[in-house]
């Protein structure tokens, strides 16, 4: 993309490329005239947005500095940057597995400055009862991409395939040790329990060991001290490639580009679906134009070659559903994690 | 010879104009973020990592790498100087350097430290060359029972460290356990003592509890004696180097520090600040001034100077080879190879050789740049006593306030920090030790969590502590830690003529 002037980025014209500038007044008018009645809020990700930020963005992150979800944040600001797309810092709000992050941007009622990163702990702190702040607390704002969970073991191991994993849980769901990194009750943790669903194995026996994150669980597995792990498939493939690891099986809906000889669990015939996915949260009542506005901000960001670069370089998957789509998608992995909590014994809410 | 021959071949990528340049800027960077109190290499590196983006990934690391062991040398200053550790490695240095200080050496002190981690630096980096790769599968031996045990060995280090009341000394070990246990609990995932505040639901953070019982504490006092019109006036006594006795003390604290800290460096989650522990104990266990230390003993600041440098090596080694962090700072530095778009691990060294090797090499490079650096400073950084106090505090405050704030975004954690700074002022007027609430605080969390893993992982068979070598090695080590100081009294009062 050309270097690009910022007014003609920004706020960019009516259903043309946002390269080139349009002066014609009767456009103009008829963007301003369709903005005004909110017809544009959910005209989708091509329509000039009638909201825009008027001084800088804040960009909420739960992380600290470094952390999975602010190395995300980061190379977002740092594309909004350079493609002159949002001015944006980046501001960490660290603790409570996100509560924090989400009722600090929930409390800013209807400010559009105000952004944050989320994951499942959106859902699942509710559900536990570590906070009363719940989805209806936050406005949806768009899914931005996704990373596969793998299910791995030693390359030693007598478990050669998903489904000698799924028998060994079917005899005695308690006979395998596993983690899910560092927290219970987490997507990862999701996967084995669908998978012991699956095969009619309590999922509360499961023997879940806990670390302080993806590494240090690689480094149990690999040590011989855990018999599997489950988690972002990034901890597991550099230990793939060194022959030290097999990756049993994706809880993605198709395999990945990264892993071609790696099978999803659904290929395998156990229906379990698990993403471990990023999406954004603005404040609780945002009006339909600034929704409209971060549809467009994330729909063009997504097409950056910076990001392409992201997603591959950590392992991500490539994903982009506007508010809208996002919104159903949340509700339905709300009811899902539900179910699943209330089958581990951890359901609260 | 393939190590020597790489390791060549690293010099040739680390001595370009632009990489030391690189180089140089990362010890600068290290240096001034380590002497800060509450802003830790982590988070230093973390908030400098964007700005690296446009450069050269080798070069970009070979800064962020100069942060990380630059900080180490950086954070013995303000623990000597004004009792105010800049990282939690830097703990144990302030029990004895801040008394050498207050004795007038703390040129002494501060030289010392630039000397131990300048050999302990050097040498670290020379191990990790020879010995990664073995190393590395050594380490992975270490799962939850042998971490449980050598947790258990550094805890009996800290038992020692309860001062000449043992009372008080346990009162300020058990309040450290106690502060570890509150948060979500990582096995279960219940809130435990969190009363319901989201801000706690992360456990009490380390440096702000150091930053209380430590800077503020300092503080407050400082301010009691400037109200009471009695401000302690520190006189530099003798000359800003070592003498001839300081040096004879200082050689073998130094010697078994590197040792101490590589090894623990090398074992993933144990950590600098472990080290420290350990080499500290060992020094005072060997030392026939035993009685003396937290009086002014420089074998207190020699060895654990030297093994919080030697641990930076030392976690290379998992970073490198395995893609598995020892540490905060570390795991920064993994995150930052990532957004580079490499993945450290096994593959890493054969397949960019160039940057691996140009990194160690450059973290060869790097220690003479520090040392260079650091020993002209101690100079200027004596200086810093004749700040009027009036001065000082206030600016101890501000920069602890904003390290505090700017990693967590949080003001529930500064009042946090200012309620630990009350409850340090208070341990000071009791004449309670504050080093085994923070020790038991970092390793409070780290035994229980790795007990229980074991537990889980065993099915509840605590004979799980007694199958692996390692943890009978650690459990004899604790005993004879325990053991050691009784029979040597014992002994001594059978003979009492020799005493």
């Amino acid at each position: 993309m050309p270097p690009t002037d910022p007014k003609t980025l920004a706020p960019h014209p009516c259903g043309s490329s946002p390269a080139t500038p349009r002066p014609d007044l009767e456009r103009r008018s008829l963007c301003t005239a369709l903005a005004a009645t909110g017809a544009l809020a959910v005209g989708g990700v091509s329509a000039q947005p009638a909201w825009k930020p008027s001084r800088t963005v804040e960009l909420v992150v739960f992380a600290s500095p470094g952390g999975g979800n602010d190395k995300a944040a980061r190379a977002l600001q740092k594309i909004w940057a350079d493609n002159k797309i949002v001015d944006a810092v980046v501001a960490n709000r660290v603790g409570g597995g996100g509560t924090l992050a989400y009722s600090y941007v929930s409390q800013k009622a209807g400010d559009g400055h105000y952004i944050a990163i989320a994951q499942a702990g959106i859902l699942t702190n509710q559900l536990a009862g570590r906070t009363p702040l719940s989805l209806a607390d936050m406005t949806v704002l768009p899914y931005i991409g996704t990373e596969p969970v793998s299910l791995s073991v030693r390359t030693d191991s007598p478990i050669r395939t998903l489904k000698d994993f799924a028998d060994r849980l079917r005899k005695d769901p308690s006979s395998l040790t596993i983690s899910p990194g560092s927290t219970l009750a987490s997507t990862n943790h999701f996967v084995v329990a669908l998978l012991a669903r699956a095969v009619g194995a309590d999922p509360r026996k499961l023997r879940m060991v806990t670390f302080g994150g993806g590494a240090e669980a690689a480094a149990n597995v690999l040590g011989g001290h855990i018999d599997a792990m489950v988690n972002a498939s990034n901890n597991a493939v550099p230990h793939v490639q060194a022959g030290k690891m097999r990756i049993l099986g994706l809880a993605s809906p198709k395999r990945v580009a990264s892993l071609p000889d790696v099978p999803t669990f659904r290929e395998s015939g156990f229906d379990v679906l698990q993403d471990s996915w990023y999406v954004f949260m603005g404040p609780r009542g945002l009006a339909a134009p600034q929704v409209a506005f971060w549809d467009d901000v994330f729909a063009r960001t997504m097409k950056t070659p910076e990001w392409k670069k992201f997603v591959a370089d950590n392992g991500w998957e490539y994903g982009f559903k506007p508010s809208r789509e996002n919104e159903a998608f949340l509700r339905k992995e709300w009811e899902e994690a539900r179910s699943i909590m209330s089958d581990l014994g951890v359901l609260k809410a | 010879m393939d190590a020597f021959g790489y390791l060549l071949q690293g010099f040739s990528v680390a001595a370009t104009p632009a990489n030391l340049g690189y180089v140089f800027l990362g010890c600068v960077l290290g240096t001034v973020i380590g002497v800060l109190p509450g802003i830790g290499p982590a988070a230093a590196i973390a908030l400098l990592l964007p700005i690296t983006y446009g450069v050269e990934p080798t070069s970009a690391l070979i800064m962020l790498a100069g942060i990380y062991y630059g900080a180490m040398y950086g954070g013995s200053t303000t623990s000597i100087l004004i009792n105010t550790p800049g990282e939690s490695s830097s703990v144990m240095t302030a029990l004895d350097g801040y008394r050498m200080a207050r004795n007038g050496r703390a040129g002494a002190a501060l030289a010392v430290s630039a000397i131990a981690s300048f050999v302990a630096g050097t040498v670290s980096v020379i191990l990790l060359t020879l010995l990664a790769k073995p190393l590395a599968a050594f380490a992975l031996r270490f799962g939850p029972a042998e971490y449980f045990t050598l947790m258990l060995f550094a805890m009996t280090s800290v038992a020692a460290l309860t001062g000449p009341s043992l009372p008080r000394g346990l009162l300020s070990l058990f309040l450290g356990l106690m502060l570890a246990t509150v948060g979500i609990d990582l096995q279960s995932g219940q809130q435990r003592f969190t009363f319901n505040l989201p801000e706690l639901q992360d456990g009490i953070g380390f440096v702000v509890v150091v930053v209380g019982l430590f800077a503020l504490a300092e503080v407050f006092s400082g301010l009691e004696d400037l109200l009471r019109g009695r401000p302690e006036v520190v006189r530099l006594s003798g000359s800003l180097w070592l003498t001839r006795d300081e040096w004879r003390r200082s050689v073998m604290p130094i010697v078994r520090g590197t040792g101490i800290g590589f090894f623990k460096g090398v074992l993933p989650g144990a950590g600098a600040t472990i080290a420290t522990i350990v080499s500290y104990s060992v020094e005072r266990m060997l030392s026939r001034e035993r009685h003396r230390f937290g009086t002014g003993m420089i074998e207190g600041v020699a060895g654990p100077e030297a093994a919080n440098n030697a641990s930076t090596g030392g976690a290379m080694v998992p970073l490198l080879t395995l893609g598995v962090p020892g540490s905060g700072s570390t795991a920064i530095l993994l995150a930052a190879f990532i957004m580079y778009g490499l993945q450290p691990g096994p593959m890493l060294f054969e397949k960019r050789p160039d940057l691996v090797w140009g990194l160690i090499a450059s973290m060869y490079i790097g220690n003479v740049v520090l040392l260079i650096l650091n020993l002209p400073l101690v100079g200027v950084f004596v200086r810093l006593l004749r700040i009027p106090i009036g001065l000082l505090l206030p600016m101890v405050i501000s920069i602890s306030a904003i390290g505090i704030f700017a990693v967590s975004g949080n003001v529930f954690e500064l009042w946090l920090a200012l309620g630990f700074g009350l409850l340090g002022y208070l341990f000071r007027r009791l004449d309670v030790p504050v080093a085994p609430l923070v020790l038991a605080l970092v390793l409070g969390g780290m035994v229980e969590q790795s007990f229980r893993q074991a537990m889980t992982i065993s099915g509840a068979d605590p004979t799980v502590f007694l199958r692996s070598p390692i943890c009978i090695v650690f459990l004899c080590a604790s005993a004879l830690a325990l053991a050691v100081p009784v029979l040597w009294r014992l002994w001594r009062r059978a003979r009492p003529a020799s005493a």
